[in-house]
């Protein structure tokens, strides 16, 4: 479904990204764990749009994307969570829905009906419709955010540290709510995780990156066993 | 004071005020939207007042109503252009280099507003006149009465198109997090474009409803720093902060000129609006000015 292929990114002159490839095949959860500054965020800002890869192709269904801007990677299928949530905080809960969904504002009863299913998969952010974004938990903020990127009716959500500075419990709620969106939505999922133990529990495969580099990919549960994998990343 | 001049005083304060809300205004949506303070905002004033007075009323003779209409649009399309001249190719480059290239677009009009339409102050009629309406011993000008009236009317329109439009939302959500709307599809740069051309119309109102009421002339430039000073007295960035900054400033203008002398009407700005630069920055409303000023 989705294809990356040897890209190289740079911020002016540093090269972030190096020959990165990666997959993601319709339906699947696959995770790209790695540390601090790896270039996880600038793998999905690429994905997205925002940044040009300076040297290898991005293919999703079958079509090249690297070359599009956000707002037509969006209408063709991909959604981000952007790292930090970033979720609009004068805005109410029902107007960063709105927002979410900017790219089929027009299709009126697809939009109350993708409202429908995410708060019927966040029932809080319904209660809280008409309070600004800004008063919420983080937690109801990273499912706001989540919630946000869904009513654009994506394909494929690209997730960035969902579980960044929450409580145990709340990343409990939010990875539920990833593996629902991908077995009842039936959207695929490319998530970036420091939680790389949280990630590899819902994931099919993963991918760590490495200073800019894939240094290995292979399913989930080889991952948990790998003994570079468990030492780096899963605390031994 | 006599209370009947009390009033009449109160009511030319407020009118004033109004002017530097909707110059105030104006500096707010684009410092939101993109953090920068457009040091041509009083000359956008000065080139609608001209245009207003001398060519669309005195030269063309049209009504109030289409004259306002196309001086709006106009300033619009002003506005447009000034954001793909003046801000789009600077877009990498630090705040303050943004702002003196408005800076010099400011210093371009007042030169062109005398190329155009000559080194005399220009006069008009507008709707009323020097027209008085009077209530037993206090006669007010209705001119005055009209712009608070135009502009309650506006802030009302701004209220409802900010908070019920699509666009507005779009606007409002780009001002507070600009790369987050791109990843919901927006087009920020279309919104930025509108963010100008919105702040430019609103330049344009003040223009049409300030000619009536002065010599138009270059000097109206100085109603710039007057909602300047707006908006650092209600916290720069800040909407509500901006319209009330606008007004309190009308009122103590006209009362520091009554009470002291009329030479210090234009002394007082400053003296407050150093005051609140030193005390409180963050204006009366709260929140810190940016650190790009
Ligand atoms: N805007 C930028 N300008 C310059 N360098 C940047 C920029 N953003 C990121 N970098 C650099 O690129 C590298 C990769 O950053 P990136 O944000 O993709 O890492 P990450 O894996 O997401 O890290 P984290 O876990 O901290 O979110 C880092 O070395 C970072 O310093
Ligand atoms: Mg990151």
């Amino acid at each position: 479904m989705l294809r990356v292929q040897g890209i190289d990114v740079f911020y002016g002159s540093i090269q972030a990204l190096k020959e990165v490839s990666l997959e993601v095949g319709e339906g699947e959860i696959v995770c790209l764990i790695g540390s601090n500054g790896a270039g996880k965020t600038t793998v999905l800002r690429t994905i997205s749009g925002l940044l040009k890869p300076r040297k290898g192709s991005i293919e999703f269904m079958g079509e090249r994307i690297d070359n599009k801007r956000p707002s037509q990677v969006v209408r063709g299928g991909i959604s981000c969570v952007p790292e930090g949530r970033r979720i609009f905080p004068g805005l109410t809960v029902l107007e960063n829905l709105e927002m979410g969904a900017y790219v089929r504002r027009r299709k009126r009863t697809e939009v109350s009906e993708a409202m429908e299913r995410v708060f019927a998969l966040f029932p809080v952010l319904k209660e809280r419709a008409r309070q600004a974004g800004g008063t919420l938990s983080g937690g109801q903020q990273q499912m706001l955010a989540i919630a946000r990127a869904l009513m654009a009716g994506p394909r494929l959500l690209l997730l960035d540290e969902p579980s960044l500075g929450l409580a145990p419990f709340l990343v409990e709620q939010v990875f539920d709510a990833i593996k629902r969106i991908n077995q009842e939505e039936k959207v695929t999922v490319l998530l970036v995780e420091q939680n790389a133990k949280m990630a590899l529990e819902i994931a099919n495969r993963g991918y760590v990156l490495v200073n800019g580099v894939v240094s290995l990919h292979d399913t989930a549960s080889n991952l948990k066993d790998n003994e570079k994998v468990r030492e780096t990343y899963l605390g031994g | 004071m006599a209370l009947s001049v009390l009033v009449q005083q109160l009511i030319s304060g407020l009118a004033m005020g109004c002017i530097y809300s909707l110059v105030a205004l104006g500096y707010t949506f684009i410092w939101n939207a993109v953090g920068i303070v457009n040091l041509a905002q009083g000359d956008f004033v000065t080139v609608a007042a001209f245009l207003y007075a001398a060519t669309f009323s005195n030269h063309l003779k049209w009504g109030f109503v289409p004259a306002l209409i196309a001086v709006m649009a106009v300033m619009a399309l002003f506005g447009m252009g000034t954001e793909r001249v003046v801000y789009h190719p600077l877009q990498g480059a630090h705040p303050r280099t943004v702002m003196l290239s408005t800076l010099a677009l400011g210093i371009l009009l007042s030169n062109m507003d005398i190329i155009l339409w000559g080194p005399y102050p220009v006069t008009t009629r507008g709707p009323f006149g020097q027209d008085i309406i009077r209530f037993g011993d206090v006669s007010i000008m209705q001119h005055h009465v009209f712009i608070i009236v135009v502009t309650l009317v506006l802030l009302f329109l701004q209220h409802l198109f900010f908070q019920k439009t699509t666009i507005g939302k779009v606007m409002r959500a780009v001002a507070q997090d600009r790369e987050a709307a791109t990843l919901m599809g927006i087009e920020t740069g279309q919104t930025i474009a509108v963010t100008f051309a919105y702040s430019s119309a609103l330049a344009g109102i003040a223009g049409v409803l300030l000619a009536p009421a002065f010599m138009v002339s270059v000097d109206l430039g100085s109603v710039g720093l007057k909602g300047f000073a707006s908006c650092v007295i209600g916290g720069f960035g800040h909407i509500t902060g901006a319209t009330f900054g606008g007004i309190l400033l009308g009122i103590a203008e006209v009362f520091v000129s009554s009470f002291l002398s009329s030479r210090y009407r234009d002394a007082i700005v400053f003296v407050i609006l150093v005051a609140f630069l030193l005390l409180r920055p963050q204006g009366v409303l709260g929140r810190k000015v940016g650190e790009s000023l």
